[in-house]
């Protein structure tokens, strides 16, 4: 090498420090994160669209895709995990371990494995997914802990314990990150939990603010539960993703079901804030206001949905809007000025919805597994196609004889009977977003729980509990490939650019096992045209 | 209170696995021969002094391994080792059972109330039984000689431990 290469070389290592992974993302990089072709938040951007601006992958060139690499994570548990991709490198987690890798090829750049410190809060256990901002990879454990690693390194930098596992709290939701915070909550609601969500310091892990989901005494929504008993163990934990008014700094956050679910007795009034969407202050934790989805629930009907939020056109105005959705089977549009809801939409099977449990059995629709879980719907905000996945699988619901709190157990105060596996489907329902006219259904032989994923190209991608990822047309929803995996699909559906090559991820393996559905160790496998 | 499951002034006896009754294994102390004596009895035996008692049979663990394989074994395994549900032996499972606050009762309800966890309360209150103790002996709690009875008069005393 000549002296002048050399110099050269010095030069590209410089100016690849200045922009490597380790700085960002920054606030100013989260909040552009609509437009990036990277996937830098867990839903792609603070509003949860999950729209990429990506169109080599069309309805014509789809028939070619291929896996172009695998990774094996080399675990049995629940493989929910959604990846993030930020400057040519993806983070993804197992339950245990956090993976940094190449988005092309697979191979792995560190991997960290999480020893458990104290007690594992429930036997839920599961992983969805990193938050990464200025240089930290964050992500929460079984065991209560918010660790932050180094995201060039996977060192350690810091670890904090936010919450109770000796309360059965456990922390498996991807954080949010925003300026300097992370907000989280932990899950639970059936161990019988007493919901919270907090905001802790980017650069410590120490808390900054606490919102009681299940108010304490003099606490707003304090008088829905008919005494202070019932709130002890109501439930009303986050697990899934909340999404981020950025111009307002507001946070809407999706609240999980009361407890016990099936013994409403218990707790009479409307239970706030179960199964509800809770607007906050992102920077205070100040409640601004909410919307409940099922009050005084009987079914164990969470509302795990509160996106896509976006401002679209409706009758000739812009509208901001956010979309909630719930285990309850219906997708809802809210207008989040005026706070109207503007339409629902049933995207499953809905019968007796009214008619709570009996110890004999009460029958219904959806069953105790939703409607739509914990992936959300995917907009194109070009054509105004939103497209949402749903289980659809009934049963019967009975009430306990005697509701029982056995700690660290299901706190569920009866039992769901669920029909016959062949009864058993999915739906991916298009709706016009400003409308929700319905303009096509995909019907799957498996409830529908991977994350969905829209792109400029016209295909929506997602996957089936059968293994199989699909690539579907955005104009029918007629499936454009199919590609089976080799194990569950129920988590992270993502595509990205690398060098101007569109790539597709799917995170496949293991379901929790009332899914029945075919177990495989986690793999993710990544997707390109020739 | 509704959650509370334990009558506080109901007698609950601490069982080491029953070892407690068991002859050359170490030592037992008076508390734990006390406990043996009692379970004999609270399982309706007349051989209260029977110190190798457990609180179920070798067949009714055999019937259980049968119920087992047949309704429990796709989610938690042929070792009930887990996955994709829960172990129901090992470390994890143990420190959520063991810790001194769980009846024999409190596992057996959530048996037989939740599972399998696709058609709860499918099998007979004897069969759930069966699967519990089938259970037991996987955990390493030691065999006795008259079958678990599935009566919550039963087994509501009888608290999990480490053994
Ligand atoms: C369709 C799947 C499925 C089947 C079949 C099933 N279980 Fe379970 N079981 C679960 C789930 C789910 C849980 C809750 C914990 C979890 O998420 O893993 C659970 C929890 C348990 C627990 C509590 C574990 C703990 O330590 O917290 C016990 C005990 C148990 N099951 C016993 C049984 C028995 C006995 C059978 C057969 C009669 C059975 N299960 C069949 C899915 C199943």
């Amino acid at each position: 090498m000549d002296r002048s290469s050399v110099v050269a070389v010095l030069a590209m290592l410089v100016v690849s420090g200045a922009v490597s992974a380790q700085a960002g993302p920054t606030q100013q990089e989260l909040e552009d994160a609509t437009r990036s072709t990277e996937w830098l938040l867990p839903n792609h951007d603070y509003g949860g669209v999950r729209f990429a601006d990506l169109k080599q992958i069309t309805p014509a060139t789809a028939p070619s895709l291929r896996p172009v690499c695998q990774f094996q994570g080399a675990d049995l548990i629940r493989s929910q995990s959604n990846p993030l991709v930020y400057r040519g490198v993806m983070y993804v987690t197992t339950t245990y371990s956090t993976i940094a890798l190449d988005p092309v090829t697979c191979r792995v750049k560190w991997r960290h494995d999480w020893k458990a410190k104290a007690k594992e809060g429930n036997t839920s256990v599961k992983n969805r997914g990193v938050a990464l901002k200025d240089g930290k990879v964050i992500r929460g454990t079984q065991d209560g802990y918010l660790i932050a690693l180094d995201a060039a390194t996977g060192a350690v930098l810091w670890e904090v314990q936010i919450a109770r596992p000796e309360r059965f709290e456990a922390v498996g939701m991807t954080p949010l990150a925003f300026e300097d915070l992370v907000i989280v909550g932990p899950n639970g609601s059936e161990y019988g939990v007493k919901g919270w969500i907090g905001a802790f310091r980017l650069s410590d892990g120490q808390q900054v603010w606490k919102f009681n989901t299940i108010p304490d005494d003099g606490e707003p929504g304090a008088d829905t539960w008919g005494g202070a008993d019932a709130r002890l163990k109501g439930g009303g934990a986050i697990w899934t993703t909340p999404s981020l008014d950025v111009a307002k700094g507001l946070v809407y956050v999706p609240v999980g079901n009361p407890a016990p679910d099936f013994f409403a007795s218990l707790r009479p009034g409307a239970n706030l804030f179960t199964n509800t969407m809770i607007v906050l202050d992102a920077r205070t934790g100040a409640l601004q206001w909410h919307k409940q989805g099922v009050p005084h629930d009987t079914h164990d009907w969470d509302l795990p949905v509160v996106s896509p939020l976006f401002t679209t056109m409706i009758g000739g105005a812009a509208k901001n809007v956010v979309t909630m959705g719930g285990k309850d089977g219906l997708l809802r549009l809210v207008d989040r000025d005026t706070r109207d809801q503007l339409y629902e939409v049933a995207v499953t099977t809905r019968t007796n919805v009214g008619e709570a449990p009996t110890e004999e059995g009460t029958y219904a629709c959806p069953g105790v597994l939703g409607g739509m879980e914990w992936s959300v719907p995917a907009l194109n905000p070009r054509t105004d196609v939103m497209v949402a996945p749903a289980v659809d699988w009934c049963g019967t619901f009975k009430k306990d004889d005697e509701p029982r709190f056995i700690a660290g157990q299901l706190f569920m105060g009866g039992s769901f009977t669920y029909d016959p596996i062949e009864k058993s489907r999915g739906w991916l329902t298009a709706v016009k977003a400003s409308t929700g006219e319905v303009l096509w259904k995909y019907h799957s032989s498996r409830p529908m729980l991977a994350a969905v994923t829209a792109t400029a190209g016209g295909v929506v991608f997602t996957g089936e509990l059968t293994g199989d990822f699909i690539a579907l047309d955005e104009s029918d929803g007629k499936v454009l490939y199919r590609f089976n995996c080799g194990g569950s699909i129920t988590g992270g559906v993502i595509s990205y650019a690398v060098d101007g090559k569109q790539y597709v991820a799917v995170v496949s393996g293991m379901a929790a096992g009332f899914w029945q559905a075919q177990p495989g160790s986690m793999t993710l496998t990544v997707f390109a045209l020739p | 209170m509704w959650f509370d499951r334990h009558d506080p002034m109901e007698k609950r006896w601490p069982v080491r696995g029953f070892r407690l009754a068991a002859p050359g294994r170490g030592p037992i102390g008076p508390l734990w021969f006390g406990a043996g004596l009692c379970l004999a009895l609270v399982t309706g035996r007349t051989h209260a002094g029977d110190s190798a008692s457990g609180v179920y049979s070798e067949p009714q663990a055999l019937r259980g391994e049968a119920l087992y394989v047949q309704h429990c074994v796709a989610c938690h395994g042929t070792h009930l080792e887990g996955s994709p549900a829960a172990a129901l032996t090992g470390p994890a499972f143990r420190a959520r059972w063991e810790d001194g606050t769980h009846t024999l009762d409190d596992l057996y309800y959530i048996v037989r109330t939740l599972m399998p966890n696709t058609a709860p309360g499918s099998l007979s209150k004897a069969e759930y039984a069966d699967v519990v103790a089938y259970i037991l002996r996987v955990n390493g709690y030691p065999v006795g000689a008259a079958d678990l009875v599935p009566k919550g008069a039963i087994m509501k005393p009888v608290v999990l431990q480490p053994h």
